[in-house]
């Protein structure tokens, strides 16, 4: 389920997302998404991920992300926004802040 | 002692999230780092620069060890990375050369209509730059491939 604004969408396959919105899974389902920085997401069941900031100029490949975890588990593969701007792909969670240099990546947050 | 302190608190703010953070390897090999920060500061941490370590997030110190678990249920959903094909043009037109024509049949085989297009352009170093840049931004964008009617973005060429 997406959350925009106060408005509960559902979440189905090729939904384009927006900046600020709210992802949530519940006990059973997990989902993919696809970035244009070509950066990655996995995210498990019992989720619940904002994807808080995302600024992205496929130009010049300048842009910056934040992905908030409030709970549940997200795998990562970071794209061009970390690759070609430092510090520029961030995860934060309940207790840090993390930032992606190239790689792949699992964060877990359990209540 | 200070175990059951830490126990109690946690029973005491009705559950202390737990958060944890593994690296792996690449889907190429290697791996990249985490670095992790004080979410008020920014101050770093410390960082995770072995692939397949885990490290619990929150405390003063990044502590990596051994990840002993999978994750292939989770990653069994991770979209697989975005195809590229590169299509050049004959000088001087739109359109494009016989190779590329195989490479364009061959992407309008898998495109769907979940399909997300992204179309970037660029030039070689030949001729007039000016010119070749008004020529790019208008003659070829302009006229678009025909099949691209929704979906498609277009980025202006670097």
């Amino acid at each position: 389920m997406i959350l925009r604004g106060k408005t509960a969408i559902p979440a189905i396959a090729g939904q384009l997302l927006e900046v600020r919105d709210v992802i949530k899974t519940s006990a059973g389902s997990q989902l993919g998404i696809t970035f244009i920085d070509n950066s990655r997401f996995a995210v498990g069941p019992n989720s619940s991920i904002a994807l808080s900031q995302f600024e992205f100029d496929d130009t010049t490949h300048a842009g910056k992300s934040l992905t908030t975890i409030n709970r549940g588990s997200l795998a990562i593969v970071s794209g061009q926004i970390a690759h070609e701007n430092k510090d520029a792909m961030r995860v934060r969670t309940p207790t840090s802040l993390l930032a992606a240099r190239g790689t792949r990546f699992v964060v877990e947050v359990r209540p | 002692m200070r175990l059951w302190a830490v126990l109690a608190v946690c029973a005491a703010l009705a559950g202390c999230a737990s958060a944890h953070v593994s690296l792996l390897t690449e889907e190429g090999g290697g791996a990249g780092a985490v670095v992790v920060m004080d979410p008020a500061t920014g101050a770093e941490r410390g960082e995770l620069t072995q692939p397949n370590t885990r490290a619990r997030l929150g405390g003063e110190q990044v502590r990596a060890r051994p990840l002993k678990r999978s994750f292939d249920k989770l990653l069994a959903v991770m979209p697989p990375p975005p195809k590229i094909y590169t299509l050049y043009f004959i000088e001087g037109t739109t359109q494009i050369t016989p190779d590329s024509q195989a490479t364009f049949d061959q992407l309008r085989q898998v495109i769907t209509p979940e399909s997300d297009v992204q179309i970037t352009g660029h030039t070689d170093t030949t001729g007039d730059s000016a010119l070749t840049t008004s020529f790019r931004s208008t003659a070829r964008s302009r006229s678009g491939p025909p099949w691209c009617r929704t979906g498609c973005r277009w980025a202006t060429p670097a």
